[in-house]
């Protein structure tokens, strides 16, 4: 099933530990040269593994530096869908973000992340 | 379910869309003295993908896609207007793995092995360490190394990538320092020129090689540069000395900050160095052994995802979506040539009265005009149809005026994608852009024109 079918087409969640349930979170970031950068959640109280991310894209608090990353790989051939991505990306980024905290506060899915990923994802995980 | 997708801008696309089929029906139905009715119906589709590619309701790739559409229902069908039969139709589906898209395929995978392992940047490290802090040289410099990537790269990763290591350099100078702007101005500049430079550095210029194929007009990968790379130095120098003037610096130093010593590569870094040294070898010696550039470039693609240098995620990355504006380009063109409505546009003008050296300044000024505002891909697909068909202008001539002036237009920040990401910077105004990009593009017209119409 769907994740919009099943209760509209967004939702957001902290990520818990799954050994002693703690939201406080390490990111251990992996680089290697010619592979996809991966981030390795740990818990801050338990030391546990609690899940592994490939990253597709970031942004920094510098919205306009992360753009320049990000306009490495995307091939475009629009001047004016360029200057609606690069001057939209850092409100877009703030306020999405704003967006994901006032979800959290008021109606946190009550899913693990894993379940939710696999409804939204069709159940393709990396 | 309540139908969602009709919501926002959504709206404003459907309202283009069908603004723009009903101005093509309409002109489709114009029945204009000495055009055929395939003429018209092409001249309908040409309309509609006109306002398509201007007003942008979407992605310029789907407007390529609803061209294709129109054209097999309303012209390749059997029984149609053209008479084609059975699998006729396929000579509109052909332009979407011509030549040219292949040739842009196969650089496409290249500068993405480049970029996915760090070779830009190496290069880019080593580069940097030789340059002056002199404020002319640094501008200089910069603006060079980004036309040199941007030949090989698209525009819009050099200006990325170059403008990385500006911004932090421009961040320290004086809050009244002009030649922050030099320098921001720069890297699009000199990243739009350089597109100038090879088949593969900006769409336009594979466009016309593909126009001049369909003509019956071969334009080798030696051939282009042995124009362009001439045209890219100078006007990169005109760039420069405008910049210069316009923005003298009152800071006697400028300090790249860039790592000490740049890392050595690694063995796969080098090994793809090499296979990209091998392609350009003999995309430059095709006259020798025969081998089309088209094929040779299939070489890395075979080469860096059959040894898992490059995989899945790389290939959905390639930029399909330019390709497909180039094969609609191109679709384009076979229709306007199939249905005589090119000979016939051609034919409403009495180009003989204007004389080669005015034509020539005509197709220049309108593709300046048109790129200014849309993007220089769709300005090709637009124009080249029309101006390779003219009798009294050597084709080639026109051809190249058209591609080159439509990279070397950039007036305003939606005329190039570079230019959208230096002033998403925040650190020039439009009317700053405006001022040297419109001297820079009246330069370019006049000298590109006069150098192609002395040279042909």
């Amino acid at each position: 099933m769907h994740i919009n079918e099943k209760k509209g087409a967004e939702s957001a969640r902290l990520e818990h530990c799954p050994q002693c349930g703690a939201v406080e979170t390490k990111n251990n970031v992996y680089f290697c040269k010619g592979k996809k950068i991966r981030i390795y959640i740990e818990c801050a109280k338990c030391g546990q593994f609690v899940s592994r991310y490939t990253l597709s894209g970031y942004t920094s608090d510098k919205p306009y530096e992360s753009i320049l990353e990000r306009m490495r790989t995307v091939r475009l051939n629009s001047g004016k869908r360029t200057l609606e991505m690069v001057e939209g990306f850092g409100d877009d980024v703030r306020g999405e973000y704003e967006h994901v905290l006032e979800l959290i506060r008021t109606q946190e899915d009550n899913l693990k992340i894993e379940e939710i990923i696999e409804d939204d994802l069709d159940g393709r995980t990396d | 379910m309540s139908l969602t997708i009709l919501t926002g801008k959504n709206r404003r696309t459907v309202l283009i869309l069908a603004i723009a089929l009903l101005a093509g029906a309409a002109v489709s139905r114009i029945p204009f003295d000495g055009l055929s009715e395939a003429g018209r119906l092409t001249f309908g589709i040409f309309t509609m993908a006109a306002i398509l590619w201007v007003l942008e309701p979407f992605p310029l790739y789907v407007t390529s896609f609803i061209i294709v559409i129109l054209e097999v229902i309303l012209l390749g069908r059997s029984g149609g207007p053209l008479g084609l039969t059975g699998s006729g139709y396929m000579i509109f589906l052909h332009p979407f793995f011509s030549s040219v898209v292949v040739l842009l395929l196969g650089g496409f995978v290249m500068a993405q092995a480049v970029k996915r392992y760090g070779i830009d940047t190496w290069l880019l490290r080593k580069l940097l360490h030789r340059g002056g802090t002199r404020p002319g040289a640094v501008l200089l410099g910069v603006m060079v190394m980004t036309a040199f990537f941007s030949m090989w790269i698209s525009n819009t990763a050099t200006t990325a990538l170059m403008m990385a290591v500006a911004i932090p350099v421009v961040n320290t100078f004086p809050g009244n320092e002009p030649f922050r702007k030099a320098i921001i101005l720069g890297i699009p500049f000199a990243a739009n020129i350089g597109g100038i430079g090879t088949p593969i550095g900006s769409p336009p210029n594979a466009i016309a090689i593909g126009f001049l194929e369909q003509s019956g007009y071969e334009m080798t990968f030696l051939g282009w540069m042995t124009i362009g790379i001439p045209i890219v130095i100078v006007l990169i120098l005109v760039c420069w000395l405008i910049l210069y003037s316009l923005y003298r610096p009152k800071i006697e130093h400028v300090e790249l900050e860039v790592p000490e010593e740049a890392e050595s590569l690694d063995n796969r870094s080098k090994f793809i160095i090499g296979v990209f040294l091998l392609v350009v070898v003999l995309w430059l010696t095709s006259a020798l052994h025969g081998i089309p550039p088209a094929i040779t470039v299939l070489i890395p693609f075979v080469v860096l995802f059959g040894l898992r240098l490059l995989d899945d995620d790389d290939l959905r990355e390639l930029g399909w979506g330019i390709l497909f504006i180039v094969g609609g380009g191109m679709s384009l063109g076979v229709a306007m040539n199939e249905s005589g409505l090119s000979e016939w546009l051609v034919s409403q003008v009495d180009f003989a009265a204007i004389g080669t050296l005015g034509i020539l300044f005509l197709f220049a000024a309108v593709a300046a005009i048109m790129t200014t505002f849309i993007s220089n891909s769709a300005t090709a697909n637009l124009l080249l149809p029309i101006v390779v068909g003219i009798a009294v202008v050597s084709p080639v001539s026109s051809a190249l005026v058209v591609a080159i002036v439509s990279s070397a237009a950039m007036i305003l920040p939606v005329s190039t994608p570079p230019n959208a990401i230096a002033y998403g910077s925040g650190h020039v105004y439009v009317r700053e852009m405006a001022k040297a990009g419109s001297i820079i593009t009246a330069v370019s017209i006049v000298f590109v024109t006069l150098v192609i119409y002395f040279l042909f």
